[in-house]
């Protein structure tokens, strides 16, 4: 029986041997024909792949043919475009970089292991191909995305063009408080946040203060940001105070004031800010459905439920405001482009992507399909949708870049305001903006990170929320006590080395 | 034929002791209690597909839908094509699957179950050796795409569902209830293996068919995943898929979320959580009670003989 | 050689049977042997542009997220109760509904509940999942409303990891039970006729019809999914537990079992390395479980051993 077995196996792994050779194998740079004299070559007609995370949506088809006349007239080529669909991305993104399918562009973002995977060979080296072939989307990306695009200094991605900002704080019902003592009022720390509450919940026993489920709870890392921290690596709850001259990095349970924190969430727990059972709730939508009165997130959170409400999807009003102690923008990385290493026509595909973030008409038929087919224009040039179900906006965000990307019609003036706001703060203030360009390399600590997420997810989650069976300094022992366990000092010095070189650089 | 019409049923006619009065008491009352746990939750999601969502929300679900509202179905069949397109994706694929699984199964099965086969054993192993190893999502995907080309192509949906080891292992059971006998006899007869296969065999195996049959066709059914991994094109998507896309995109929406910037928007609804949970269930319901009846009646062995 | 001599000549001998034998055997080879070079990438550190083969070794360092984290045993040891609890329960179950089925003799009765305890089937976990949040939460939840309007205090069952176990035990029981005991009703079913008639005729009253006619003409059966069960020892029912606990780390010390941590890990990288060693784990805990398991049936009674 044994020699059968060891026949039929050897058989296997034979037949396997030369059938699976595992993907691409390709070279990392160059293209078709290496004709890197800077000059597109155009005269062969390609069709370019491009994939991203979303649904596809029913009327897709007519969009395509609209945006590929526009692309075949300019440069010789169309799109064929592909979906990852919600639910499949943990699935099935990383698969697709594996099979050796052809593949020109595909969305990354920090989520997705932009790093990670550039590390790993998934991406093409574009430090030459960038400049070269999307000349004016390089001349617009900033030094810090740059930086952030790059992974042991060679760039692996093109970051978006859009300013995004770091400016997080909480939104809420203003509709609710009509007629109480806080009508028209500004909410402003975190006291006021309980006093909202509270009130929030005399008034309306059925709606729920907090706005809050199963993926945890944002709120520790508002603390830690209203207190001037910044972030090394919010998974893994390491943070850093950017004035220090020689930023140390600490854990969360080595800030001195997170026990009262942690007592104001069990409070607010115990006042039924939110439901005792939250980590179980699925419910993601409460803040649309007007189950939840306030909720702690970026301001485009606040922007897309006002919006609605002035376009007369819900009747709630809503405010926002930043608690942030200073202002930055956001990685330019968190939604990019990039070229799998796979793709055999990379130039084109930057030419490609050069065209459809700088100009507005390809941009428009790439985005937002098809004028007054799919979408119609205000004279402010503010967008609106006309069947969302049938065709929404474009689920490829890397594409979008500040001043092409429009505003939808109804965007509240406070948004903008906000933004206005920021810009102004970044300039005077570069307390956090100097550290933007820092990006971890976790190369070779796959295992404590992932065990220190997942300390974070059993131990920290409940405790942060007021869950925890053991009390508070129980539960902090206990948290601490695995964090050691996990790696988390191992994690803290390679990355303190990180952060003390980039410290260097930018002092120099 | 005649004693398939009394087969357990008339046996248990016979007698009818204080005990046996205590056991059918308990019997009756086990299975109906089951039965009604077994329900409930599937008419609170029929009810739940048909309550408008602002109920759902502040009240839970019921029973019954207490505020009715279509509004959920109307959302799914707004786009009829794409539905009916589904429905015929799942449907061949499961007829087809079912169709070839059941002939392969059968015959593996039947060829293990023979204990004068020599290599029962061996190939047994071969075959279950699949179940405790496999290489993992990656080879298999790359093998798939690359080199059988199988990427959008229904055959990746199929194929892997063909032959379980585990449906044909309890095939094998049902194939050594057979009296080894009866293969001798038809062999003196002069029947070929494949005559006594397909004439003696098949029919005696009925309701291991059956069973097998049900568990293929719900399988292939309910299978998203090589959908999900091999079928890009949305007109290539059986039902379940749709429905799994549909199940899981608010979870992982949220996750990113609270990862990223992202803000959650089009989350769907519970209701049309359910209601979709209806439409891609309602076809298969029907095959059971039409294989039921071979689990009912039973076989006789004695009239096959005969 | 002499082996390969053997088979041949056992191959001319029963080419029909061989023939029949061709379509899984082929199948197998193709769609699961070929693909199991994968499993290389356990000891590799994967790399996207050089392939499976291209990449470097790396040794046992995908392995150790399993272990490092001081977590490892707990879930295994979870995983294994989970199975042992789960085949227990629902197997006994569903031979006893399936006893009961059998022998009850009012014929809608009958087919109605058979149909209805095949329910569950269809209900997915992640619709599970949101009713089990329905029933148990503490502010709303339809257990702690009707403690209420008994008078009694709402009771918060998130708070008590140990309940937990037992629930998804009964919620595993009752999405399977149905599905389980349709084998063994065919199994029931399929026994010669003849046999339960001239036992009735006997006079063998139903204890006895039980216990000597039906328990006996299902004992294959069971040993058989019973042996499938524990060839799976050490795989957990991701969309269960992931979809009744999910991210609720109150529950995890009881209720983490390897397929969800290995889940939460790897959303933190694309080391795709890593996945494959777990993988690996559990197939070579499997694989010497069920050889064990086996080499004792087999000792006992050769006809019931899975090969």
């Amino acid at each position: 029986m044994k020699k059968v077995l060891a026949l039929l196996l050897a058989l296997a792994m034979i037949i396997g041997l030369v059938g699976c050779t595992g993907s691409g194998g390709g070279s990392s740079t160059g293209g078709d024909g290496g004709k890197s004299d800077g000059k597109l070559d155009t005269s062969k007609e390609v069709e370019l792949v491009m994939y991203f995370i979303s649904n596809r949506p029913a009327g897709q088809d007519i969009v395509d043919e609209n945006m590929n006349k526009i692309f075949k007239e300019k440069l010789n080529c169309t799109l064929k475009v592909n979906w990852i669909s919600w639910s499949d991305y943990a699935n099935t993104y990383n698969l697709k970089l594996t099979s050796g399918e052809n593949i020109d562009m595909i969305y990354t973002a920090g989520w997705l292991h932009f790093a990670d995977l550039a590390q790993r060979g998934a991406f093409k080296e574009l430090d030459d191909l960038w400049p070269t072939y999307a000349p004016v989307n390089y001349g617009k990306a900033t030094d810090e995305a740059k930086m952030q695009a790059s992974v042991n200094g060679h760039i692996y991605c093109v970051p978006t063009l859009m300013a995004t900002y770091m400016g997080y704080g909480p939104t809420w019902r203003t509709d609710i408080l009509k007629g109480t003592e806080l009508e028209g009022k500004q909410l402003k720390n975190f006291d006021d946040v309980e006093k909202y509450c509270e009130i929030a919940l005399q008034v309306h026993p059925e709606v729920l203060p907090l706005n809050l489920g199963n993926n945890g709870s944002e709120w520790d890392d508002m603390y830690m940001r209203s207190l001037g921290y910044f972030y090394v690596d919010r998974g893994s709850g390491l943070w850093f105070d950017p004035t220090e001259e020689n930023p140390k990095i600490i854990t969360l349970y080595e800030e001195p004031t997170i026990k009262e924190f942690l007592e104001m969430m069990a409070r607010w727990n115990e006042k039924g800010f939110f439901s005792k059972s939250v980590l179980s709730d699925t419910e993601q939508d409460k803040l649309k459905k007007g189950k939840a009165f306030l909720t702690v997130h970026n301001i485009d959170t606040y922007s897309g439920q006002q919006t609605d409400s002035n376009n007369g999807v819900t009747d709630f009003q809503w405010d926002f405001y930043d608690f942030n102690k200073y202002a930055a923008h956001l990685p330019w990385t968190q939604d990019s482009m990039a070229i799998p290493s796979t793709s055999k026509n990379p130039e084109r595909a930057l030419a490609l992507w050069d065209l459809i973030t700088t100009d507005q008409e390809a941009f428009d038929a790439f985005y937002y399909g098809i004028k007054d087919t799919t979408y119609t224009l205000n004279d402010k040039g503010e967008v609106t949708m006309l069947d969302p179900d049938n065709y929404g906006q474009s689920g490829m965000w890397a594409a979008r870049s500040t001043g092409i990307y429009r505003d939808t019609v109804g965007t509240p003036q406070t948004w903008h305001d906000w933004h206005k706001k920021w810009e102004e703060q970044i300039a005077k203030d570069k307390t956090w903006e100097q550290y933007s360009g820092f990006v971890l390399n976790t190369e070779g600590l796959d295992t404590e990170v992932s065990n220190v997420s997942n300390v974070m997810t059993q131990y920290w989650m409940p405790l942060e929320l007021g869950l925890n069976n053991n009390g508070i300094d129980g539960g902090l022992e206990e948290f601490e006590a695995n964090m050691k366990t996990a790696g988390i000092e191992k994690l803290r010095s390679e990355y303190q080395k990180q952060l003390d070189a980039y410290v260097a650089s930018i002092k120099k | 034929m005649a004693a398939n019409t009394t087969g357990v049923e008339g046996a248990t006619k016979i007698k009818n002791s204080p005990s046996s009065t205590i056991f059918y008491v308990i019997a009756y009352t086990i299975v109906g209690a089951m039965a009604i746990i077994c329900l409930v939750p599937f008419l609170i999601m029929i009810s739940g597909s048909f309550t408008a969502e602002k109920y759902i929300t502040f009240h839970g679900f019921n029973i019954y839908p207490v505020e009715f509202s279509t509004e959920a179905y109307n959302l799914i069949f707004k786009t009829p094509s794409t539905i009916i397109k589904a429905y015929g994706v799942s449907i061949y694929v499961t007829i087809l699957g079912t169709f070839l699984g059941l002939m392969v199964t059968a015959a593996t099965a039947y060829v293990l179950g023979r204990k004068d086969f020599k290599y029962r054993n061996q190939f047994s192993f071969f075959f279950y050796f699949t179940t405790l190893f496999n290489g993992g999502m990656v080879c298999t995907y790359i093998f798939f795409v690359r080199y059988l080309h199988l990427n959008d192509s229904l055959w990746a949906v199929i194929l892997p569902g063909m032959f379980s080891v585990f449906n044909m292992l309890i095939m094998r059971t049902f194939v050594v209830g057979i009296p080894t006998a009866l293969i001798e006899s038809a062999k003196i007869d002069g029947a070929g293996e494949y005559k006594i296969f397909f004439s003696i065999i098949l029919p005696l195996l009925k309701p291991g068919l059956a069973t097998i049959g049900l568990f293929l066709a719900l399988a292939y059914w309910n299978n998203w995943y090589n959908a999900m991994l091999y079928i890009n094109n949305p007109d290539k998507f059986p039902l379940q898929y749709m429905l799994y896309n549909l199940l899981q995109k608010s979870e992982a929406m949220a996750r990113i979320a609270a990862q990223a910037g992202l803000v959650v928007t089009d989350v769907p609804s519970n209701s049309l959580k359910m209601a979709m949970a209806v439409v891609a269930t309602g076809p298969i319901l029907i095959v059971y009670p039409f294989v039921q009846k071979y689990f009912v009646a039973g076989i006789t062995i004695g009239s096959v003989k005969g | 050689m002499k082996y390969l001599r053997n088979f041949g000549q056992e191959f001319k001998k029963n080419k029909a049977l061989f023939s029949m034998l061709a379509p899984a055997f082929i199948l197998t080879v193709v769609l699961s042997y070929i693909p199991m070079v994968g499993l290389i990438l356990a000891f590799k550190n994967f790399n996207y542009g050089k392939g499976i083969f291209g990449s470097k070794f790396n040794g046992i360092e995908n392995f150790r997220f399993l272990f490092a984290s001081g977590k490892g045993w707990q879930i295994t040891k979870n995983t294994i109760l989970y199975n042992l609890l789960n085949l227990v329960t629902s197997q006994a179950i569903a031979i006893l509904l399936s006893i009961f089925i059998t022998e009850i003799r009012a014929k809608y009765y009958k087919k109605v509940t058979q149909s209805l305890i095949f329910l569950p089937y269809f209900i997915s976990w992640v619709l599970v999942g949101i009713f089990v949040f329905a029933i148990f939460n503490y502010e709303t939840g339809l257990l702690n409303n009707l403690r209420k309007a008994a008078g009694a205090e709402p009771y918060n069952i998130y708070a008590v990891p140990g309940i937990w176990p037992f629930l998804i035990c009964a919620f595993n029981a009752w999405k399977w039970s149905g599905y389980n005991s349709v084998i063994y009703i065919a199994a029931i079913t399929g026994v010669d006729q003849e046999i339960y008639e001239a036992a009735a005729i006997d006079g063998a009253n139903i204890f006895q019809r039980i216990r000597h006619i039906m328990l006996p003409c299902i004992r294959p059966t069971v040993i058989t999914m019973l042996l499938l069960q524990v060839g799976r020892i050490l795989r957990g029912d991701f969309e269960m537990f992931y979809q009744i606990v999910g991210n609720n780390g109150q529950l995890f010390d009881v209720t983490d079992v390897i397929d969800t941590y290995v889940f939460r890990s790897l959303m933190t990288n694309a080391n795709i390395g890593m996945t494959t060693a777990a993988a690996l784990y559990q197939s070579v805990v499997c694989f010497v479980v069920i050889i064990l398991v086996n080499a004792i049936v087999k000792r006992i009674d050769a006809d019931y051993a899975l090969f």
